[in-house]
């Protein structure tokens, strides 16, 4: 289950993100806006997001895989059904 | 301090609040993935609080019908299929919505037909319903075909569930975007395995584990749909905004 996000922000980003769009209209104060809308993105260089949480959902993804073989096992009779 | 009450009551009322607040989410937006998920969570709290009953009260046949029904067979399916609704927005989900309800009014009516042959006289509140329940219900082989129907319903529950969280931390990590989600994402799908494990290890005869592993299924579910659906920030708001539309350019 995820929060609740609306598709909008859900499909978001791109290398894009974040940045003011460009041309014409763009303000002579954007590149505040740019800075302001940083807090919302992830630092490259972070060692959770880049080292701990990817290993952490690798870990749970096999762990569910896992599961549902048992899971499928039971279904199948070759876990013995208790 | 008897654990056996502890444990699920205070699932019960984690859930409780959970399920409020996402029924309320669904009343103020009227989007299809609030009622799923606020059905499913009930329905996880309504079999805690069962537990809680059987250890606090002692036994009762309607309880027993709440704690298997809506805790052992449903509840995983139907959080999952919100999970889904949210993921994909397609005709199809339709179609699976359909499925999830038949399968739920079939599960329904085989569950009634058990009911009548249940055996509570070897029942104790000392115990947990989870080492007893075997017990209590016939075999398989003797008409108990409900219990034939839990392993699909939690392949389901924990495919959508888990494999939805997890889906999203990696599409938000991969851009680098909404930690708060990521992070959110993860505890969810972190909740969801403990209760998936807990329960496997309760159909493997280890049913001491279940009270335990629901209290951390509810506490991480809950601090990773509060941390997920933080409300954003005017520059987080901007920035998806921008994000999308660079995306659709």
């Amino acid at each position: 289950m995820r929060g609740d996000p609306d598709r909008s922000e859900a499909t978001g980003s791109g290398p894009e993100a974040g940045r003011a769009p460009a041309g014409p209209s763009r303000s002579p104060y954007s590149w505040l806006r740019s800075k302001k809308a940083s807090g919302s993105r992830i630092s490259s260089g972070s060692p959770l997001y880049t080292r701990v949480l990817p290993i952490l959902i690798l870990a749970m993804g096999v762990l569910t895989v896992g599961l549902i073989l048992f899971a499928a096992g039971v279904i199948l009779g070759i876990v013995p059904f208790r | 301090m008897n654990a056996n009450l502890i444990l699920p009551f205070l699932s019960s009322v984690v859930m409780l609040v959970f399920t409020l607040l996402v029924f309320q989410r669904w009343l103020a937006r009227r989007k299809p993935h609030f009622l799923f998920w606020s059905i499913g969570l009930g329905m996880f709290g309504a079999g805690s609080f069962a537990e809680a009953y059987f250890a606090g009260v002692g036994w009762s046949p309607a309880i027993f019908f709440v704690w298997y029904f809506f805790g052992a067979v449903l509840n995983a399916a139907w959080i999952g299929h919100g999970t889904l609704m949210l993921l994909f927005r397609r005709r199809w989900t339709a179609i699976v919505t359909g499925l999830l309800i038949l399968g739920s009014l079939v599960a329904l009516f085989l569950m009634l037909q058990v009911m009548p042959r249940l055996d509570a006289s070897g029942f104790t509140a000392e115990l947990p319903i989870s080492e007893q329940y075997r017990e209590i219900m016939p075999p398989v082989s003797d008409g108990a075909v409900i219990r034939l129907t839990t392993p699909f319903f939690n392949i389901y529950g924990l495919l959508t569930l888990v494999g939805g969280a997890l889906w999203s931390a990696w599409l938000f990590l991969r851009k680098l975007v909404l930690p708060n989600r990521v992070v959110g994402n993860v505890l969810i799908a972190a909740g969801a395995l403990s209760i998936g494990l807990a329960s496997t290890l309760t159909r493997l005869g280890f049913g001491g584990y279940l009270y335990l592993g629901e209290l951390v299924a509810a506490l991480l579910m809950f601090a990773g749909f509060l941390m997920a659906a933080a409300p954003s920030t005017e520059a987080e708001r901007s920035e998806a905004t921008a994000s999308s539309v660079s995306a659709a350019a």
